[in-house]
């Protein structure tokens, strides 16, 4: 009998597997498969340059920085003074900086959704059909996203 | 959770201490660039090249006050430039130049070549230790939350990178963070503003200082957000490695 179950990474797998490990499931009937991403690897080579993996906030810090600057040095000229003038400068920076990186970066992100699954490890025990319900009870504890198993051997 | 291996690594991915976990990532140099060019040694900070990062800051804060370049550079914007010809001290301006392209070149250089050691890094799978236990601190991979790391930076810069637990960056840049605020009268102006009394606002200030404010507030935010993305994809990094090693067993039974 196999338990399938879905997890994303975190430090409750690991106390998960430790539980399961403790409940007496020894390693060899624990198979863990991280899930890596698709074209993971192909991503490396388009965005060497820009893979920080948050692209949306390179243009933000940027322009904010810089038009806060501005505004400080403006203000000085002003009737309301360099706060006001830094803080509407970085607001402005930091929206336009925003806009530019969301526009540029729009057929990027669409890409991105298709993976943006929940799914980052499939854990698949095999046990006993009397230990299934502990097993199960260890992974819903554990925030497993979904767990499964074939109904059919059942029976 | 035990390092996924223990073998030398010829490309290390990075290196847990107590204080930090230093590590190397894709980046854009055109944006370390940009942060050396906003404040000199910015851009090395942030790779993680702090004795690099702390001196270049150290020289720019020194030739800056000197030179008074901050007031030069604030004539010049503002249509004074009588002023700002009078107000710099040339026996320290002409030494600028050097350092300040240095810093900038130097950042961009170093990103192109840490870019390619990262991806050599990832492909060797090359281990990183996930918790460290010292006497006095306690470093650990954990899963965090990139916004809220952004709102303890825009609440008050520094306090971001402590969150991530990257304390040479967080306690550096909340020391000059709180320096600035006191030297250039921040707070004060920022009362008189509330208040409406703006004329007093710009006069309570002392523009010198206060013009060192928008690069740091900038670039803690910049900064911590990046690195709390990067430490959650190293999380997932480890976790996947120590799985694959440990729970892919030859006599686990397939189901088909």
């Amino acid at each position: 009998m196999h338990v399938f179950s879905t997890f994303e990474h975190s430090s409750f797998l690991e106390l998960a597997i430790s539980d399961l490990e403790q409940k007496g499931i020894t390693r060899d009937r624990i198979l863990a498969v991280p899930m890596s991403r698709l074209g993971e690897e192909r991503q490396l080579f388009d965005t060497i340059h820009r893979a920080d993996g948050d692209s949306l906030l390179d243009g933000a810090a940027m322009l904010g920085t810089v038009f806060m600057l501005l505004g400080v040095m403006w203000g000085f000229l002003w009737k309301y003074g360099p706060i006001l003038g830094g803080l509407t400068g970085f607001a402005l920076g930091a929206l336009i900086g925003f806009a530019v990186d969301y526009l540029t970066s729009k057929k990027v992100r669409e890409k991105d959704k298709v993976k943006n699954l929940t799914t980052e490890v499939i854990l698949i025990i095999n046990c006993q059909q009397e230990e299934v319900k502990t097993v199960e009870g260890v992974l819903w504890e554990h925030l497993a996203t979904s767990i499964g198993r074939v109904k059919r051997s059942l029976e | 959770m035990n390092p996924s291996c223990h073998k030398e690594p010829r490309y290390p991915k990075g290196h847990t201490s107590a204080l930090s976990i230093n590590l190397v990532h894709l980046r854009n140099p055109w944006v370390i660039a940009f942060w050396s060019a906003i404040f000199p040694g910015f851009g090395h900070i942030s790779l993680g090249s702090y004795i690099h990062g702390f001196l270049l800051i150290l020289w720019e804060l020194l030739i800056n006050i000197k030179a008074n370049l901050n007031y030069a550079i604030l004539y010049s914007f503002t249509g004074r430039y009588d002023n700002a010809i009078k107000v710099v001290d040339n026996n320290w301006l002409l030494l600028y130049a050097p350092v300040y392209l240095w810093a900038i070149w130097s950042s961009y250089r170093q990103t192109v070549d840490l870019n390619k050691l990262s991806i050599l890094a990832d492909r060797s799978r090359s281990p990183v230790s996930p918790v460290i236990i010292s006497t006095l601190e306690i470093c650990f991979f954990d899963k965090r939350t990139p916004w809220l790391t952004l709102c303890w930076s825009l609440l008050m810069p520094g306090i971001g990178h402590l969150y991530t637990h990257r304390l040479p960056t967080g306690f550096l840049v909340l020391a000059w963070w709180i320096g600035i605020c006191y030297f250039s009268h921040l707070p004060q102006a920022i009362q008189f503003t509330a208040i409406g009394e703006f004329n007093n606002a710009i006069t309570v200030v002392d523009p010198q200082w206060l013009m060192f404010l928008p690069s740091i507030y900038g670039f803690s935010v910049y900064d911590s957000y990046v690195n709390t993305v990067e430490y959650n994809r190293l999380y997932d990094k480890e976790q996947s490695r120590y799985l694959e090693d440990k729970f892919q067993e030859d006599t686990f039974e397939m189901p088909v």
